[in-house]
């Protein structure tokens, strides 16, 4: 029995080892419910002030998800202290938040709702406004068939809209799949990618957000006790400045970079990395290939954004 | 009825449990597999993970997603198994242990994802050092050999620690890292240079031991997969223990269905038993309902069914003549033994004769034999078999106060025969017939027209209906003359009936039929009435004719007595006409009746006297006032010696009892003149005068 599994998964890399995989095209989801989810996502009811909808700082149609600020401005403009990251493709996450604090969506939702600096709301207070809203009631009859809403659906339904949310037929999921060739400089940096080493944390779907890696590995990145990083949940020493893998899907369109939106450029962003990871900054040709090659993870606007 | 209920309301019950029975099983061996099919399939997740993680160390990248989706999947069965079949009272032990293998493979993730970081950084700079070394001869210019060497070793070791995972090349490694940590370059790049080499070679020499007890802990120390492979033996044990309860709930309920089955089975028993017994019971009665009791032989009704059955039937109807003078004469208990012994005699003769005939007791001494066809020989079995019956001696044994004795005796019977249906109704016929006429059998046939008899008596019985009902009960008076005086002496009142036509019907007609209808009675009565009506308001006598059914009728009596009593000038004049005949059975009655009409100064007259049945001592017991001979005498009387002396003595014997004689039936002069001449007192006839409606003479005024 065991031997055969071995053999089975060895097999498995005889035919071709891609540390990559493409985005699938579809993904299956309860469409009603995503919906819900969409005019949820949108609607401001759902923070204190009535001004901050979840969109407020996950664009979903200009900025890939992100709000382009260093830092979300929430309730009462009141500053966060991290970098909004995208709500794309984040299905293909092992975890969520910049420490992975966070198992799946659904539990994702109850975080910024409550978050003073977000939404400032309790979970009583969306209960009861959504309750009072004749929209609400119908459509939560219709899909939930439950005559009084509870959080739970609201997360439920949310959750369910952000796993519709995947960018899939990038040029680099096409050349994945075979379908099209990449320019020499494209291919070239996607090389580099792998030979400088950042294929050993950026892999996967996502290129990115399956471990938990450090920065700073030969030159000391650093720390602040702020950070949100694993040592806030460990309190290991080892795991100061130990995030999960930033995902890489779009990223040239989810700037500013870093935890705390401090670099600008993924430019700026990748010498960054070079410098903290293998010890030097890289030259302006290697540069260029690998932005080149980041640039073709650039996807399509999600299939349940479209066509409104 | 109330068991019934019980059974059915049992069989349904148990039906349901065995649906329901089923339901269970078959849920309890699906989620049995299911859970068994989890259990495997967290033990392949687990193959599968290490598998993985064998592969990521061994490639210098890896998709890190494969791991954390087999990681998710049982994370996902763990959850599965906690929170469903894993959560009943029989898997407490696997709960345990399902319970104990999350914190374990918990602690696995925990160790995965350390791997997974230590992984990417040893592997970031294997990736990096030897392209980092090449920077050496781009910054050196005159690269010092002995770091050149020191560098390629170091090199070299970090591969094959890396690949042999052989922990004691650690220490080679950090002997060159020391040799190289002495170094100095004045050239900056280059100091720089040798600083992130060092710092790349100290996240091997820092990280390497960690990184790989983390891969041994993974792949060997976990204990998970012995954890998992008891979690099968105990879950299996288990479930081993609980398919027993499924089991003892079958033998349960199989039992339960059985013992209905069974309870089923004894009442179908005895409910056959009990439709056997009515059948029986039913068929009891029924030979009873068609048995006569007394002779044993099929009854009436047996006769009505099995008539049917005759397609050309022969049916004798055999009746005892004068029966009830047996019964008078020797009492029932010996008519009944009589009838006993003819039943079976009537059987017997038929058996003698080779024929197969039922016989049947159809009443009190009616018997029947019914067979069929061979009217051929009617004449012959009908003529034999009454012989043989009034040729044989019956003895019947009886006791007479105490003293057995024995009575030997001969019957004498008539019979009807028919071949036509309803036969008993037509055989009947012909055996009244055959009585009348004092035959002793005959064979219906329709030229007989009994049937029109049958419907003329019905058609007078209708006119007398009409009769009463409309006042056309009149009576007629025939004057009676005194032979010495040769005036009129009194009238007879005749009685006449008068029909829807207007025709006028005399009594021989009618009487007789009356007689036998409740009718006779009112017509009595309408008669002394309507007599009494007519000779109230006269001097004239007149007679009534009663017969003996009148006088022992209680209510014509006391109707009667009343009318006596009531008016002693009319019951002065009136004298009743009594008929002598056979059919008087009790004379007591009629001496009593006689006693008080004449205390009531009524008169007496004996009708008809001299034909046929007549008892002089009666005569002299009822102490007549008159005696009218009867008028087949009279009319032969003065061509006759032989009646002349009749009549002479019937004369002679009234004088000397002190009562007159009437001459009935004097027609002619020839009659009127001998009858004077034989010295009887009083003449009735055509000759003197006719019956009509007039009469009579007024009230003689003084």
């Amino acid at each position: 029995m065991r031997i055969i599994i071995v053999l089975l998964f060895l097999i498995n890399t005889v035919y071709g080892y891609e540390p990559v995989q493409p985005i699938p095209q579809k993904i299956e989801y309860d469409r009603e419910k995503a919906e819900l989810g969409k005019l949820l996502f949108h609607d401001p009811i759902l923070s204190k002030d009535n001004r901050t909808s979840c969109s407020f700082c996950h664009d979903l149609y200009n900025k890939c998800g992100t709000d382009h600020r260093p830092v979300s401005i929430g309730f009462h403009n009141r500053r966060g202290k991290v970098n909004a990251s995208t709500v794309f493709n984040v299905i293909f996450n092992f975890k969520l938040f910049w420490n992975g604090s966070v198992e799946d969506l659904k539990k994702q939702v109850y975080g910024p709702i409550q978050s003073p600096e977000e939404m400032n709301m309790t979970i009583e207070e969306v209960e009861e406004r959504l309750n009072k809203h004749p929209l609400y009631i119908r459509k939560f009859k219709e899909v939930y068939g439950a005559n009084r809403i509870t959080f739970d659906m609201v997360a439920d339904a949310i959750a369910e809209f952000e796993k519709a949310l995947i960018t899939p037929n990038s040029k680099f999921d096409k050349y994945l799949r075979g379908e099209i060739e990449l320019s020499q400089e494209e291919i070239e940096g996607y090389k580099l990618f792998k030979r400088l080493g950042c294929i050993s944390c950026h892999n996967g779907i996502n290129l990115g957000g399956n471990s938990f890696q450090k920065v700073g590995v030969i030159k000391e990145y650093p720390w602040k006790p702020d950070n949100p990083d694993r040592y806030q949940i460990t309190k290991k020493e080892f795991d100061k400045n130990v995030y999960r893998v930033p995902v890489l899907r779009n990223i040239d369109c989810t700037y500013p970079y870093f935890h705390d939106g401090s670099v600008k450029t993924l430019e700026e962003a990748v010498q960054i990395m070079a410098y903290y990871n293998l010890g030097f900054k890289l030259p302006e040709d290697e540069l260029n290939k690998i932005i080149a090659f980041l640039k073709t993870l650039r996807g399509e606007i999600p299939e349940i954004l479209r066509g409104e | 009825m109330k068991k019934l209920y019980i059974v059915i309301l049992l069989a349904v019950s148990v039906t349901i449990g065995l649906i329901i029975f089923n339901q269970f099983t078959k849920q309890f061996v699906e989620v049995s597999s299911q859970t068994l099919d989890k259990i495997k399939d967290i033990e392949k997740g687990e193959y599968k993970i290490e598998s993985n993680i064998l592969k990521s160390s061994f490639y210098l990248y890896f998709n890190y997603d494969v791991i954390y989706k087999a990681i998710e999947e049982i994370k996902k069965d763990i959850k599965t198994l906690k929170e469903g079949h894993l959560g009943n009272k029989f898997h407490k032990g696997s709960l345990k242990l399902i319970q104990e293998y999350e914190k374990l493979f918990n602690k696995k993730v925990e160790a995965i994802e350390e791997f997974e970081t230590l992984n990417s950084l040893i592997k970031n700079s294997q990736i990096y050092i030897p392209s980092l070394a090449l920077r050496y001869f781009k910054l050196a210019q005159k690269p010092d050999i002995e770091y050149i060497i020191t560098m390629n070793r170091v090199i070299s070791t970090t591969f094959i620690l890396k690949n042999s995972q052989d922990k004691s090349f650690i220490d080679d490694l950090q002997k060159d890292i020391n040799i190289l940590k002495k170094y100095r370059f004045k050239n900056p790049e280059l100091q720089n240079f040798h600083e992130v080499f060092l710092s790349h070679l100290d996240v091997f020499a820092k990280n390497f031991p960690i990184y790989h007890q983390k891969l041994q802990f993974i792949l060997e120390e976990s204990g998970n997969r012995k954890l998992i492979n008891k979690l099968k033996d105990t879950f299996l044990k288990e479930t081993r223990e609980e398919s027993k309860i499924v089991t003892g709930f079958s033998v349960a309920s199989t039992g339960l269905f059985l013992t209905v089955l069974g309870y089923l089975a004894y009442l179908l028993v005895r409910l056959e038993m009990n439709n056997r017994m009515l059948k029986k019971l039913q068929e009891n009665l029924e030979t009873k309902m068609v048995t006569d009791e007394l002779t044993g032989l099929p009854n009436r009704r047996a006769f009505f069914i099995k008539e049917q059955d005759y397609k050309e039937p022969t049916f004798i109807l055999v009746n005892i003549d004068n029966f009830k003078h047996i019964n008078d004469l020797y009492g029932s208990n010996f008519g009944d033994i009589l009838l006993v012994q003819l039943g079976s005699f009537i059987k017997q003769f038929f058996e003698k004769e080779n024929l197969k005939a039922e016989v049947f007791r159809l009443g009190a001494d009616d018997f029947g034999v019914l067979y069929e066809n061979l009217r051929d020989k009617t004449v012959y079995i009908v003529e034999k078999l009454i012989r043989s019956i009034e040729e044989h001696l019956f003895v019947i044994k009886g006791i007479d106060r105490g003293r057995e004795i024995e009575i030997e005796l001969n019957i004498d019977v008539s019979v009807g025969v028919s071949y036509e249906k309803p036969l008993l109704e037509k055989a009947d016929m012909v055996l009244k017939y055959v009585k009348k006429r004092r035959e002793k059998y005959m064979i219906y046939s329709s030229d007989l027209n009994l049937a029109k008899i049958i419907e003329d008596n019905l058609r007078i019985l209708g006119v007398i209906k009409y009769a009463i009902n409309n006042n056309k009960v009149k009576l007629y008076y025939q004057p009676i003359f005194d032979n010495k005086t040769k005036k009129i002496s009194k009238y007879e009142c005749l009685v006449r009936i008068i029909d829807q036509n207007g025709n006028i019907l005399s009594p021989l007609f009618f009487l007789p039929i009356a007689k036998e209808s409740k009718y006779y009675g009112t017509i009595t009565k309408t008669v002394i009435q309507k007599a009494f009506d007519r000779f109230r308001n006269t001097d004239a006598e007149f007679s009534i004719n009663l017969s003996s059914e009148d006088m022992t009728d209680k209510e014509i009596v006391n109707y009667i007595y009343s009318v006596l009593e009531k008016e002693p000038d009319i019951a002065r004049r009136v004298t009743f006409e009594i008929l002598e005949s056979e059919s008087i059975k009790n004379y007591e009655t009629i001496y009593t009746f006689v006693k008080n009409i004449k205390n009531l100064k009524a008169k007496i007259a004996i009708d008809d006297f001299g034909s046929g049945y007549s008892n002089y001592s009666h005569i002299v017991n009822l102490e007549p006032d008159y005696i009218k001979i009867d008028g087949s005498l009279i009319k032969q009387l003065p061509y006759d010696l032989y009646v002349q002396i009749i009549v002479s003595t019937i004369v002679d014997f009234s004088k000397k009892l002190g009562i007159r004689t009437v001459a009935e039936y004097v027609y002619n002069e020839d009659v009127y003149m001998m009858v004077k001449s034989m010295g009887i007192d009083y003449s009735q006839g055509y000759f003197l005068g006719k019956p009509s409606e007039k009469c009579c003479i007024k009230k003689n005024i003084n």
